[in-house]
């Protein structure tokens, strides 16, 4: 778990990188709780699956990214134009 | 070293947005220490400025790249073709590297995306300090080796000035008073006559008051 | 004593008496009715007064013309200059501008940092440090030259002070700092406000032991407190400011509207215990945006009449 990393430091240093991480997708306007870290053994398969389907909910929950909806706004565009031509 | 620090996001984007193709362009020596500039930085930021781009429905094709060192023509080889097909490059080199691009591709457009802020030392892990002012005229020799140009903010000769306190300078309790320093180091030195010694007026041609500097070496 | 300018803050120290200087600040305009009254409140009481420079890097009406009122009114000035805001070209060239005009005393200062003031965005210049400048103004006097080396035809002939803060930081460097000064040629001494008299005189004993007080003029810096609050704000604020916590007890312990009286008397107290004190040759009072009140603090404290010298 934290601090008991095979890397030494690895996944101390990881914390820290998420943490910039939000950040920096706070400034172009993402939601920093689209991302998430955790501490994980290899042995515990069982609490990395309750993880995936917690996870998975959260981002239904908060439906989608300003990201993606640009891109289909874009792709919607695109399309309409084409059909125009 | 050389310490930049990247501009704010929104001052960069500013200036790019206009572009149809940008490469982001990093400079992977002084600035890549301080994690502002290297090519890791640049990768981040090309990322940031897509993510940006994509929302504001802008067209921009962003690619990032980056070589060892922006200020000497034989690292730029590796980049060539790349620089060459570019519409704009954003730098993330220090002053000298944005400059050395511009110098380099007259007809493209270069824009800084770090503020070169200081020349200094790696204190620990994300710290860094300035230490030095490039005068021209180094006096290190009899301030103990503490720079009173770079380190007191009234770049005092004969100092500490009134406003000393606590080993800390009057303008903020974060910054060391440069000339308490020098006393400590000239006491561990068991050079404290020399104190007294009045340092004689500077002569700023050296500084960048006598113009832009440059040496050449002979023989080569 | 050999005089080298007609300074009378020169005459008076030369001839042996208690000197008194004031100070004060020009204003924020161009008008200069502020200054030339403040100069006639107190011409009688001091020997000199001194026009502050651009003050706490606030920018007001120069201190080389606020000087040039003064004189034409028949006040005698003395020239702040701080080495912030000019280079040696322009504080050489204000040094024979001042004497141009007939001023004939002048105060070497670095001059506080430019973020403590209304432009903190500004550039400073520093290309002399305020030793130095003590340096540049005597050269100029004595060997009749420019730094650059030049002949000067008719060299500026002034009295040439300086400051020291006893009770700054490292505190045993104080007594070197201050034989420093006097080797860059430094005539007079205006110390910073003194309130902790214990160090004041521990320090002075340092200057007499070197014998330091016979080669300079030592004036303690003196400015009475209108309010405990300004007791407070000063010993928490202002670096390099050493108030007792005695001093703030005792004007804690007289109400609110006599606690300007108190500071007065403290003022003359301190001037009357420190004219005893081996080394001291005057006062520097500083009553900031009071100097009403010195007319008074001199009286009181045995300094009046001031003497009559030519």
């Amino acid at each position: 778990m934290e601090g008991q990393c095979h890397f030494l430091e690895g996944n101390t240093n990881a914390v820290k990188k998420v943490e910039k991480l939000k950040g920096l997708l706070n400034m172009v306007g993402v939601d920093p709780e689209r991302l998430d870290f955790y501490h994980l053994s290899a042995a515990q398969g069982p609490r990395w699956a309750e993880i995936c389907t917690e996870f998975t909910e959260k981002i239904n929950a908060l439906g989608p990214s300003p990201i993606w909806l640009a891109l289909k706004k874009k792709k919607e565009s695109t399309e309409a134009e084409k059909q125009v031509a | 070293m050389i310490v930049g620090e990247q501009k704010p996001f929104d001052e960069v984007w500013e200036m790019v947005k206009d572009h149809k193709q940008l490469t982001v362009f990093g400079c992977n020596t002084c600035v890549a220490v301080c994690h502002q500039g290297g090519n890791k930085e640049a990768e981040i930021l090309a990322s940031l400025l897509r993510m940006r781009a994509t929302q504001e429905g802008v067209d921009i094709e962003i690619q990032d790249g980056g070589i060892e060192r922006q200020c000497e023509h034989p690292f730029f080889e590796s980049a060539k073709s790349m620089l060459e097909e570019s519409e704009a490059v954003l730098s993330l080199a220090c002053g000298i590297g944005v400059q050395f691009v511009a110098e380099k591709y007259m007809s493209m457009p270069v824009y800084p995306a770090l503020n070169t802020t200081f020349l200094g030392d790696v204190q620990g892990d994300g710290s860094f300090t300035e230490k030095c002012q490039a005068c021209g005229d180094c006096i290190l020799g009899v301030t103990g080796g503490i720079c009173p140009v770079s380190r007191c903010c009234k770049r005092i000769f004969n100092g500490p000035c009134g406003g000393s306190s606590n080993g800390k300078c009057e303008i903020s309790k974060d910054i060391d008073c440069a000339w308490q320093l020098v006393v400590d180091r000239l006491e561990a030195l068991g050079k404290m006559a020399e104190y007294e010694k009045l340092t004689p007026i500077k002569d700023w041609s050296k500084d960048r008051a006598g113009g832009p500097r440059s040496f050449k070496l002979e023989g080569f | 004593m050999e005089m080298y300018t007609d300074s009378k803050l020169e005459k008076v120290l030369k001839n042996g008496h208690m000197a008194v200087s004031s100070e004060c600040g020009p204003p924020r305009s161009s008008d200069a009715e502020g200054i030339i009254k403040k100069g006639h409140l107190i011409k009688d009481h001091v020997d000199c007064i001194n026009i502050t420079d651009n003050q706490t890097a606030v920018t007001r009406l120069c201190s080389l013309a606020a000087c040039v009122h003064l004189k034409n009114e028949g006040l005698e000035p003395a020239l702040q200059m701080v080495v912030r805001d000019r280079n040696r070209i322009a504080l050489q060239s204000d040094i024979l501008g001042a004497a141009s005009f007939g001023i004939n005393s002048m105060l070497c200062l670095s001059g506080d940092h430019q973020s403590f003031g209304d432009h903190p965005s500004s550039q400073n210049v520093f290309d002399l440090d305020s030793m130095q400048l003590i340096q540049t103004a005597r050269y100029m006097r004595d060997e009749g030259k420019f730094l650059g080396g030049e002949d000067i035809k008719v060299p500026p002939r002034l009295f040439v002070g300086a400051a020291a803060n006893p009770f700054a930081d490292p505190f045993h460097i104080r007594v070197p700092r201050l034989a420093k000064k006097i080797a860059a040629g430094a005539e007079f001494i205006q110390t910073q406000c003194v309130y902790n008299l214990d160090r004041f005189e521990q320090w002075m004993e340092g200057v007499v032991e070197r014998g330091l007080h016979e080669k300079v003029f030592i004036m303690p810096g003196i400015t009475p407190m209108r309010s405990v609050g300004m007791a407070k704000y000063m010993a928490r604020a202002v670096p390099g400011m050493d108030v007792p916590k005695e001093l703030i007890d005792r004007l804690s312990g007289v109400p609110k509207d006599k606690q300007a009286e108190e500071g007065i008397t403290i003022a003359v107290e301190s001037i009357e215990r420190l004219k005893e004190c081996t080394g001291v040759a005057g006062f520097h009072i500083m009553a900031i945006e009071w100097e009403e009140k010195v007319p008074e603090i001199v009286e009181r404290s045995g300094l009046y009449p001031r003497p009559k010298v030519d």
